[in-house]
């Protein structure tokens, strides 16, 4: 097991290097100079092409791409992402607490997307093709049509502002956290429980559990052993969806003004304030390799298999 | 004295009403081997199934199936799960899928022994172990520690053999054994088997498509072809001089298949050019 | 086609098909069949309920909202097609010179292939859009950019095995040329894959690029998009909550449309799927075709 986590730890390092180095190539994709848009950002009323480039080398832009990235890669280390071009702050000084306030929402509704995956998953396999699977099924179909913004637009209207029983926006109290979080698990566990489903059916119509029952083991012997399996199996995805669920809480956090890392994207997007768009893809970049790189480690920590055949 | 009687078996998918096994009768005497014998989807393996009443969800069956004179689908659930495994003891085709994927091999066989005797642990270990270098497993206990994918096919199948050594069951259903194993291994469990009947004296089902096999192995062989049994007799009978054409075509095919094989061997360059 | 045959012989198969030709067509047709110009503002008619001449009512600037939605189909749908289509064509191509060529071919582009995938796609959807500027297009560009590596990647390990079939090798003997072959042999077969995989991202991108023209990073103003006009509505979600209903219904329909079609594609092409006992083997594959519908996302 040791020796399997070194190998897999060893492999993360060179894919950290590709992910940091497309990242801070990304800033190439914009059609505007930068040195152009510092002055823009500065509010410097006339932009001659001198200024322009004495910019660009206080920028240290006239340096070769490589060793510019290597500057940039340690002064990244340092969290260092540079200055807001709109409010001047550091970018970390921005992007730390939003991090934060949007990791405690994701992992808030990853645990109930976990929790209610498996229940759901467990519940419509061993109750295939009868009602209980049949009604979960059409009415997680019909979830996973909708578009989050609409959902959020309506459990506001009728729980917020009809009922005014829970906040509409911010981040206050424990309140707070119910409809953003509702509304990023009916997001979800309309695919996950799907997972969950089909591999206990698999494990259900296996070899094994047919072996088992001839040898005269119980039922529930043996779906405490499809159980085991079958969440094996979920752990590996789990460990997947947490960071999928990091990266896509930019329309819920907008919706409900969470202070976190979407609302200050898409606001540094509508204000072209490139530094924080950069170390925002590079954190959460590097977010989801680590989470990837942990959830493969407690997969194999739970499943013999997969350390043998790596 | 019969240990096993089937009478008019007719199995069905419950949805669209198709027959799969249709009113098949057979007996099996105390120690009698019979082979069951027929292409796949033939029914083979759901007359096995329904015997322990292991047929899948959507799958019925009728007819009466009599073990030592009782019968079988009167008894209550939790009635005849006592009988799966003690009495009635089944080897399935793929070892490699038969056992929990994510426990050891061992921990499988002390459930089903602790399911079925009132033995120690200590008690069920001495004996899996001696059942286990009986099958030709050299190190029982290593076997027990290993999870089922470190484990070859053929090492598996023989696990499942020793298993019902130790169970003693008056029944054993093999559901094509040798199927997924290669020639050689084939060959060892195969005689695996012959010494498991020479030893426990229980009657046995075998069910295979492996003439070659059948013929060493059976007393009696069943022929079935699309759900019916077209042919019944003894296995020395059905070799020389089958009745059915279906059988006839099944023991010349074998034979050609054999010859052309032969003919394969000795002509490699004919089939280069 | 057998596929196809199977496909509609499912009664909700062909009510799914019905409806997303339907919403292709009056897309297509958008100019004859929109009752008012979308962009045509009449303070006069603010918030003016149904009528005759404007069956949905109007907006909050006195557009027709109907027209609105029609002419919406445009990029929330039929542009949406248009990015898939050109992902899929790219990733098909890639994939198919990796998986027929092999070799140095292959490794490079499953090297590229694997870095892309490394990246959550909705961040680098946002990375594209942050750097190129809010916009359709840039989103669309960042659409291509992020998912032809799940085309390449599929499409790829479809042509493997082909590519070492005997009569792929029997024709190449017949000196046959490479495209002819792949025209011929490999197409065929690879094409159902395709479609199943299209299809499934097919509705994600449209929630998502509604989403982001929600979050004001899509289409600018005055443009009609769905997810645009539920942006416009939701100012006065609370006084007026039917401006946020026409266009979200018009999404949830159209999603799970295409959702529900993708889901009996898959099982026409793949009948083993609808045998679950049949499933113990390959019940790995279907969970990571899964994530990559919400991934692809």
């Amino acid at each position: 097991m040791l020796g399997y986590a070194f190998r897999r730890i060893v492999l993360v390092v060179p894919l950290l290097f590709v992910i940091s180095f497309l990242t801070f190539i990304l800033n190439g994709l914009s059609p505007m100079d930068p040195a152009e848009v510092v002055l823009h950002a500065q509010g410097v009323p006339v932009i001659t092409d001198e200024l322009i480039a004495e910019t660009r080398s206080d920028l240290g832009m006239d340096r070769p791409l490589l060793v510019r990235y290597g500057d940039w890669l340690i002064t990244c280390l340092q969290l260092d992402f540079g200055i807001s071009f709109i409010t001047g702050d550091p970018v970390w000084s921005l992007l730390g607490p939003a991090l934060l306030n949007t990791l405690k929402l994701t992992l808030v509704s990853s645990f109930f997307i976990i929790l209610l995956s498996i229940a759901l998953g467990v519940v419509c396999a061993l109750k295939e093709g009868k009602w209980p699977d049949l009604s979960i099924r059409s009415i997680s179909f019909l979830l996973t049509s909708m578009p989050v913004y609409w959902l959020a637009a309506l459990l506001i209207g009728y729980f917020s502002v009809k009922l005014d029983l829970l906040p509409t926006s911010g981040m206050n109290s424990l309140g707070s956290y119910v409809l953003p979080v509702a509304v990023i698990v009916v997001g979800y566990v309309g695919i996950y429980f799907r997972i969950i489903r089909s591999s206990m059916l698999s494990n259900l119509n296996a070899d094994y559990v047919l072996y088992g029952r001839a040898c005269g083991m119980t039922e529930r012997s043996l779906i405490l052993k499809v159980l085991r399996n079958s969440l094996q199996v979920a752990v590996s995805v789990f460990g997947m969806a947490i960071p999928i669920v990091l990266g896509s809480t930019v329309v819920v956090e907008n919706m409900f003004a969470w202070p976190g890392l979407g609302t200050l994207t898409v606001n540094s997007i509508l204000g072209r304030d490139f530094p924080i768009i950069q170390a925002y893809v590079l954190v959460l970049a590097v977010a989801f390799v680590l989470f990837n790189t942990v959830s493969d480690l407690l997969n194999a920590a739970v499943n013999p298999r997969l350390r043998k055949e790596f | 004295m019969n240990v096993l009687e089937v009478e008019h078996l007719n199995v069905w998918e419950e949805r669209s009403g198709r027959n799969l096994v249709r009113d098949s009768s057979f007996r099996l005497a105390q120690g009698e081997c019979l082979a069951i014998v027929g292409e796949s989807g033939s029914g083979k393996s759901l007359t096995c199934k329904s015997i322990m009443r292991l047929n899948r969800n959507g799958i019925r069956h009728s007819g009466r199936i009599a073990l030592n004179g009782e019968d079988l689908s009167i008894l209550s659930d939790k009635a005849m799960r006592r009988y799966r495994g003690r009495r009635l003891c089944m080897i399935m085709q793929n070892g490699m899928s038969a056992f929990d994927p994510s426990r050891p091999i061992g921990a499988h066989l002390q459930e089903t022994l602790g399911i079925h005797y009132d033995w120690s642990r200590a008690e069920r270990e001495a004996k899996l172990a001696a059942a286990m270098i009986a099958v030709g497993l050299r190190e029982p206990a290593a076997v027990m520690s290993r999870y089922p994918f470190e484990l070859s096919g053929g090492m598996l199948q023989r696990v499942m053999i020793a298993l019902a050594l130790v169970l003693e069951p008056d029944v054993i259903i093999a559901d094509e054994p040798t199927t997924a194993l290669d020639a050689v291994t084939a060959y060892e469990v195969v005689e695996q088997f012959v010494r498991l009947r020479e030893r426990l004296r229980s009657a046995m089902i075998f069910v295979s498509h492996d003439l070659g096999v059948v013929r060493r192995i059976a007393d009696n062989v069943l022929v079935m072809k699309d759900g019916e049994i077209v042919e019944q007799g003894a296995a020395r009978e059905i070799f020389s001089g089958a009745r059915h054409p279906y059988t006839r075509y099944l023991v010349s095919s074998k034979e050609t298949l054999s010859r052309h094989y032969k003919w394969l061997m000795g002509g490699v360059d004919v089939a280069q050019g | 086609m057998m596929p196809l045959k199977r496909l509609l012989k499912d009664k909700w198969a062909s009510v799914s098909l019905a409806v997303v030709a339907a919403t292709l067509l009056i897309g297509v047709f958008a100019p004859l069949l929109a009752p008012h110009s979308p962009n045509e503002a009449n303070m006069a008619l603010r918030f003016a309920g149904a009528s005759w001449s404007y069956p949905l009512g109007n907006d909050h600037l006195g557009r027709c909202i109907l027209s609105r939605l029609i002419y919406g189909i445009r990029p929330s749908v039929l542009w949406v097609l248009a990015a898939l289509g050109a992902s899929a064509s790219v990733g098909a191509a890639l994939g198919f010179a990796a998986g027929y060529f092999r070799g140095k071919i292959d490794a490079v582009i499953m090297r590229i292939c694997d870095i892309m995938l490394s990246f959550p796609g909705y961040v680098m959807t946002l990375a594209i859009v942050g750097m190129l500027g809010a916009g359709l297009t840039n989103i669309l560009v960042a659409f291509v950019m992020m998912k032809w590596a799940w085309f390449a990647r599929v499409i790829r390990s479809a042509v493997m095995p082909l590519a070492d079939a005997d009569y792929v090798k029997f024709s190449k003997v017949l000196g046959m040329g490479s495209f002819a072959i792949i025209r011929r042999h490999v197409v065929p077969v690879a094409l159902p894959e395709l479609a199943v995989i299209a299809s499934g991202a097919f509705g994600s991108m449209i929630l998502q690029i509604s989403g982001l023209s929600f979050l004001g990073l899509g289409i600018q103003a005055p443009h009609a998009e769905w997810g645009m006009m539920m942006n416009e509505a939701r100012a006065v979600m609370f006084t007026r909550p039917e401006l946020m209903l026409a266009p979200g219904l018009s999404i949830i329909t159209v999603v799970s449309a295409v959702n529900f079609l993708s889901d009996a594609l898959q099982k026409a092409i793949d009948p083993k799927l609808m045998l679950t006992g049949k499933r113990a083997k390959d019940g790995g594959g279907k969970w990571t075709s899964d994530l990559g519908k919400k991934e692809v996302a």
